[in-house]
C-alpha cells in the first residue's frame, strides 16, 4: 500500500496550520516529529478523514475523501493524543469497541477472540475485568492502543502512543508496532517527541517546521545537529550508537546565551 | 490440527471472560425486574381502603372474579396510578440515561435541558389563559400544550447547539437559559392567574400520577415500546460515544447525526411522559446513575437497567406518597423532589470521585 499526500493545506478558521505538505508514505513506520503546536495532530486527523484539508490524500490512487466513515473506519486505525478515561466500561468492553463495525447485539466469538488476543499481546489481559476509571494513565494508553489494534487496520495512525508509558513499555509497544507493520505490511504513521525513540524505530522520519515539511528521510540523514538546531532551537550532539542508530544528546537551548 | 484445537480453547476462554462481565449484569437486570413487579403490586395494594395482595393479584389477573367494589378500586383507581408510575418512570429513566450519554454529562437530565419547565409553561398557558397551540384540543388541551412546548424547547436547544457546533457545554448552557426563561414565564402566568387557576397550575407543576387515564397510559406505554428498539439499534455506537467524540468518529460513527437523532427521540419520550402527569424530578437523574454504578455503560445493559430503575423509583415514590400520612395522597412530584435534592447535591460534591 502507498499513501500519497499532495499539496495538503489546512487552516482552523483563519489560522493556517499546515501548508503545501507533500509526502509519500509506504508500508513502513514513518515518524512525524516537530515542536509543540507545529501541526502533528492536525496532520494525522487530516489523514484519517476527521478534518477536511485542501489538497489530496490518495491511498493506492483513491482519494481518502471518497471513503465513507464506515469504510475509513475499516482501513484506518487512529489513536487520539488525548485519551478519555472517565467511562464506566471494563477494559474488555472498551477494547471490543474497536470492532464497532462488526459488533452485533450478540457479541461474536471472533470478536471476543481477537480482543483477548490483542490484550495478551500487549500484556494487559489481566486487566480485562477492570474498569477504565480505575486504570493509571499508562494502562489506559495501552488499552487505547489495543482498541486500535483490534480494528486490524491497514493504516495505523498513532498520536504520541508512548507519552504516558514507562521505559520498558515504550520499547515493548514500539517493537510490537514495528513487528505488526512488517508482518501485515501496514502503513504506520506515528507522531512523537522522543527523538531517540524515533531514531531507533522509524524507517522514515518527517520533520515538520512552521507548517511545512522541513526534512524527511532515513533517521540517520534527517536527525542531524543542524536540523535539530533549526527546528527545535536546541544545540545537540549527534553520535552513532553501537547499532548504527543516531543518538541525540541535547546540550542547551539556543536561547540560553551562557 | 494443533492450531484448531488451540483456537477452540481460546474461543471458550475469551467467551468465559466475557461471561464473567455480562453474567453479573444479567443478574442485576433480573433482580431489578423482580423488584419492579413487587413494587407495582405493593403500589396497587397501598391506599386508604385495605386490599390484600391476594385480592389485588386475583383482581388484576381475572377482573370477573372480584366483587364490584374491589374491581372498581383496582381497575379504576389503583392500577392506573401504578401503571402510570411504571411507564412514566421507565420513560424518564430511559430518557435520562441517553441524555447523559449524548451530552457526556452526569448532571444532564430532562430537567437540565429545560424540557420540563417548557412543558410546565405549556400546561400553565392552557390552564391560565385557555390558550392552546392546537385549534381543536378539547380535554387534551393541557397535555398537548405541554408536549408541544417540551418539543419546541429541545428543538431550540438543538438549533442553538448547531450554531456553535454542538459541544456538550453549549447544549447544557442553552438548556439552563431556557429553563430560566420558562420558569419566569410560568411565574408571570401565576401572577396573572385567578386563585383557582393558580391552584391548578401549582398542582400541575407538582407531578401527580392520578391525572393519567388508561388512554393516556396507553400512549405513554406505546411510545416507550416504539423508541426503545430504535435506540437499541445504535447501542454500540452510543457506547462508543463515551470514548470521546474523536475516537467514536474514527470508528466510523457520525457523531453529530447520532446525537441529534437520539436527542429528538428522548425529547419526544420525555414530553410524552410528563405532559400527562406534570413535572416529576430526580427520576431521570438518579436512575441512570444507579444503573451506571451497577452495570457500567454498555448500552445493552445500561439503558434497560436505567429504564427499569426509573420505573422502580417512581413506583416506590408512589407508595410513599400514599403512606406517609394515612389517608392523604401527596403529589408524587413532591416526594421525588424531596429525595432528589439531597441526591443531586451529593452528586455535585462527589462527582469527581466516583460517579462519572
Ligand atoms: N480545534 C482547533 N481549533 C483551532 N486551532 C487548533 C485546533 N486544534 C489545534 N489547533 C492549533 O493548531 C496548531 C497545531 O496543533 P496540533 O496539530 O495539535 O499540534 P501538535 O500536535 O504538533 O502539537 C496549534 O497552534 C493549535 O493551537
Ligand atoms: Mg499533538
Amino acid at each position: 500500500m502507498k499513501l500519497c499526500i499532495e499539496g495538503l493545506t489546512f487552516a482552523y478558521s483563519s489560522r493556517t496550520v499546515l501548508e503545501q505538505i507533500n509526502l509519500e508514505v509506504n508500508s513502513a513506520i514513518t515518524v512525524v516529529i516537530g515542536p509543540n503546536a507545529v501541526g502533528k495532530t492536525t496532520l494525522l486527523k487530516c489523514i484519517c478523514g476527521m478534518l477536511k484539508p485542501r489538497g489530496r490524500i490518495l491511498l493506492d490512487g483513491r482519494d481518502i475523501g471518497t471513503f465513507t466513515g464506515k469504510e475509513a473506519a475499516r482501513i484506518v486505525g487512529y489513536l487520539p493524543q488525548e485519551i478519555y478515561g472517565g467511562t464506566a466500561l471494563t477494559v474488555l468492553e472498551a477494547v471490543l469497541l474497536g470492532k464497532l463495525h462488526s459488533l452485533r447485539w450478540r457479541v461474536s466469538d471472533d470478536d471476543l477472540d481477537i480482543t483477548l488476543e490483542v490484550l495478551e499481546e500487549l500484556g494487559i489481559a489481566n486487566l480485562a475485568l477492570r474498569s477504565l476509571r480505575e486504570l493509571s494513565g499508562g494502562q489506559r494508553q495501552l488499552v487505547s492502543i489495543a482498541q486500535v489494534l483490534v480494528q486490524r487496520p491497514g493504516i495505523l495512525l498513532m498520536d504520541e502512543p508512548t507519552s504516558n508509558l514507562d521505559l520498558q513499555h515504550q520499547l515493548e509497544i514500539l517493537t510490537l508496532i514495528k513487528r505488526m507493520t512488517r508482518e501485515r505490511g501496514l502503513i504506520t504513521i506515528i507522531a512523537m517527541h522522543d527523538l531517540n525513540l524515533a531514531a531507533r524505530y522509524a524507517d522514515n522520519i518527517v520533520v515538520l517546521h512552521q507548517g511545512r515539511v522541513y526534512a524527511s528521510g532515513r533517521p540517520a540523514s534527517v536527525l542531524t545537529a543542524e536540523v535539530i538546531r533549526a527546528v527545535y532551537g536546541v544545540e545537540a550532539r549527534v553520535s552513532v550508537d553501537g547499532d548504527g542508530v543516531p543518538l541525540i544528546t541535547p546540550v542547551r537551548s539556543v536561547r540560553d546565551t551562557k | 490440527m494443533g492450531s484448531s484445537a488451540d483456537g477452540l480453547v481460546k474461543v471458550s476462554r475469551s467467551r468465559a471472560v466475557y461471561k464473567q462481565i455480562t453474567g453479573r449484569k444479567y443478574a442485576y437486570l433480573l433482580v431489578s425486574a423482580v423488584a419492579l413487579v413487587v413494587a407495582v403490586i405493593a403500589d396497587v395494594v397501598t391506599g386508604p381502603s385495605g386490599l390484600s395482595v391476594r385480592q389485588a393479584v386475583a383482581t388484576i389477573i381475572s377482573p370477573g372474579s372480584a366483587d364490584t367494589t374491589t374491581r372498581a378500586i383496582v381497575w379504576l383507581i389503583r392500577l392506573p396510578v401504578a401503571v402510570t408510575a411504571l411507564t412514566v418512570g421507565a420513560s424518564l429513566g430511559m430518557a435520562g440515561a441517553e441524555m447523559q450519554t449524548i451530552l457526556g454529562n452526569p448532571l444532564a437530565s430532562p430537567y437540565t435541558l429545560g424540557i420540563a419547565s417548557a412543558a410546565g409553561f405549556g400546561a400553565a398557558l392552557a390552564i391560565v389563559l385557555g390558550v392552546g397551540v392546537m385549534p381543536v384540543a378539547g380535554q387534551f388541551l393541557i397535555p398537548l400544550n405541554a408536549f408541544v412546548f417540551a418539543l419546541l424547547c429541545s428543538f431550540v436547544v438543538y438549533l442553538v447547539a448547531r450554531l456553535k457546533q454542538a459541544t456538550t457545554e453549549t447544549l447544557i448552557l442553552a438548556g439552563v437559559a431556557l429553563h430560566f426563561l420558562f420558569s419566569s414565564l410560568i411565574a408571570l402566568l401565576k401572577y396573572l392567574a385567578t386563585s383557582e387557576r393558580l391552584h391548578a397550575v401549582v398542582f400541575w407543576l407538582f407531578g401527580d400520577l392520578n391525572k393519567a387515564r388508561w388512554p393516556d397510559i396507553a400512549v405513554i406505554g406505546s411510545f416507550l415500546l416504539v423508541v426503545y428498539p430504535i435506540l437499541a439499534r445504535d447501542a454500540w455506537k452510543l457506547t462508543a460515544l463515551r470514548l470521546g467524540d474523536e475516537k467514536a468518529e474514527s470508528l466510523g460513527v457520525d457523531v453529530e447525526r447520532l446525537r441529534l437523532k437520539v436527542l429528538l427521540l428522548i425529547s419526544a419520550l420525555t414530553a410524552t411522559a410528563i405532559c400527562f402527569v406534570g413535572t416529576i424530578g430526580f427520576i431521570g437523574l438518579a436512575a441512570p446513575h444507579i444503573a451506571r454504578m451497577l452495570v457500567g455503560e454498555d448500552q445493552r445493559f445500561y439503558v434497560p437497567l436505567s429504564t427499569i430503575g426509573g420505573a422502580l423509583l417512581l413506583s416506590i415514590a408512589s407508595i410513599a406518597s400514599k403512606s406517609i400520612v394515612h389517608g392523604v395522597v401527596f403529589p408524587v412530584g413532591v416526594i421525588t423532589s424531596f429525595i432528589g435534592i439531597p441526591f443531586f447535591v451529593s452528586l455535585v460534591l462527589r462527582k469527581r470521585k466516583r460517579f462519572w
